[in-house]
């Protein structure tokens, strides 16, 4: 499941493939926290969404999600965005919000993007 | 403190924002008269030190469901406040007048323009609401007023009520800085000190006494009668007490 959850992260936020075993503890560990506070019915229907990936990947591709190229792997999620039912475009709006918050939400990254919010404001700035 | 207390008030205010919080302050004056008045706020009273600005904690303490509120048909998340003074909190400061064409399509019987106006005029002053000087304006703000206007469109500043501001850039984590004045550093502290009670939950019992004036997010309350600017019952609420809460 780790290593699914990390190709679709890479997938939605392809910078994130130059992250460190640091950086994937930190991503992981806002994600996790984000999740403790969410119904136990959410969190179930987050690993289900994240097998329908993979199964999805299967029947199309004869590979599993974390197997395929990134060209594929875009053009899946991208489908899956697209997707006719409500439920399954809902899945995925959760997934990427989850994955924008687990990337973005670390220090890290808001120094990379130039991301300079500061409670010390134009001292810090100017 | 967690414990709750078995209370009766004669005017219940559910929520503690723009609306619930100036609610507050206009009503303050019925204590005096003896009357029991208390502002419910689902969510909880930050201490000054307790808005860090760091993005993920801020967003979690002030933000129903961190900010990712998802509809009821899950088409989108919100990000709406959950915490002593509602929306001002988080919002940028920005406070405009509702336009004329807005009240227009309201259409609420007693309530024309001219009376928002000086409404707006008088909490405008109260909350310390003016245009920012030049020498504020950020190069983003500077760059978009210059290409707004050479390109030919009319470009003006929105007045803000924030005061003492150093440009933290997280007015929507709550100011690090305490500059902004929304209803938690203005209205609700005038209307505890007229003794206006506040509390975390309630539960509102069916009166239909002359003092209850409820602002619901959804829909008007059962317990209430009579046209919305007329809302009254006499109401009991058991009520736990707003305390500041800590990151432990």
């Amino acid at each position: 499941m780790q290593r699914l959850f990390a190709a679709v992260v890479t997938t939605v936020v392809p910078e994130a493939a130059r992250l460190d075993a640091t950086g994937w503890t930190d991503l992981e560990r806002i994600v996790e926290q984000a999740l403790a506070d969410r119904p136990a019915s959410l969190r179930r229907g987050l690993k289900v969404f994240l097998r329908l990936i993979d199964w999805i990947a299967v029947v199309r591709y004869a590979r599993r999600f974390s197997a395929l190229d990134a060209a594929r792997r875009a053009r899946l999620l991208a489908s899956i965005e697209r997707a006719p039912l409500l439920l399954v475009r809902r899945g995925f709006w959760g997934l990427r919000t989850l994955v924008f918050m687990g990337y973005y939400g670390r220090p890290a990254a808001a120094t990379e993007i130039g991301y300079r919010a500061d409670p010390r404001g134009w001292e810090v700035r100017r | 403190m967690s414990e709750a207390a078995e209370r009766r008030y004669d005017v219940v205010i559910i929520g503690s924002g723009a609306g619930g919080g100036t609610v507050a302050q206009e009503l303050a004056p019925l204590v005096r008269d003896g009357r029991r008045v208390v502002v419910l706020e689902k969510g909880p009273r930050l201490g000054d030190a307790e808005f860090t600005g760091r993005e993920l904690e801020m967003a979690a303490a002030l933000y129903a469901d961190t900010g990712g509120f998802l509809t009821a048909d899950g088409t989108m998340t919100l990000a709406f406040a959950s915490v002593y003074g509602g929306s001002t909190v988080v919002y940028t400061g920005t406070s405009l007048t509702a336009p004329e064409r807005v009240i227009r399509r309201w259409s609420v019987p007693g309530l024309d323009h001219a009376d928002i106006v000086t409404r707006s005029e008088r909490f405008a002053a109260q909350n310390g609401v003016h245009l920012l000087e030049d020498s504020l304006i950020n190069d983003n703000n500077r760059l978009f007023v210059e290409g707004g206007r050479k390109a030919g469109f009319r470009v003006e500043q929105f007045p803000v009520n924030v005061q003492g501001c150093r440009g933290s850039s997280l007015c929507n984590l709550g100011c690090p800085n305490q500059a902004k004045q929304g209803t938690n550093r203005v209205q609700l502290p005038r209307a505890e000190r007229e003794g206006v009670a506040s509390g975390r939950r309630g539960s509102i019992g069916s009166g239909r006494g002359p003092w209850c004036a409820r602002l619901a997010r959804s829909g008007r309350p059962p317990c209430c009668s009579g046209p919305p600017s007329r809302l009254a019952c006499r109401s009991s609420a058991t009520v736990s007490p707003v305390t500041p809460r800590s990151f432990s």
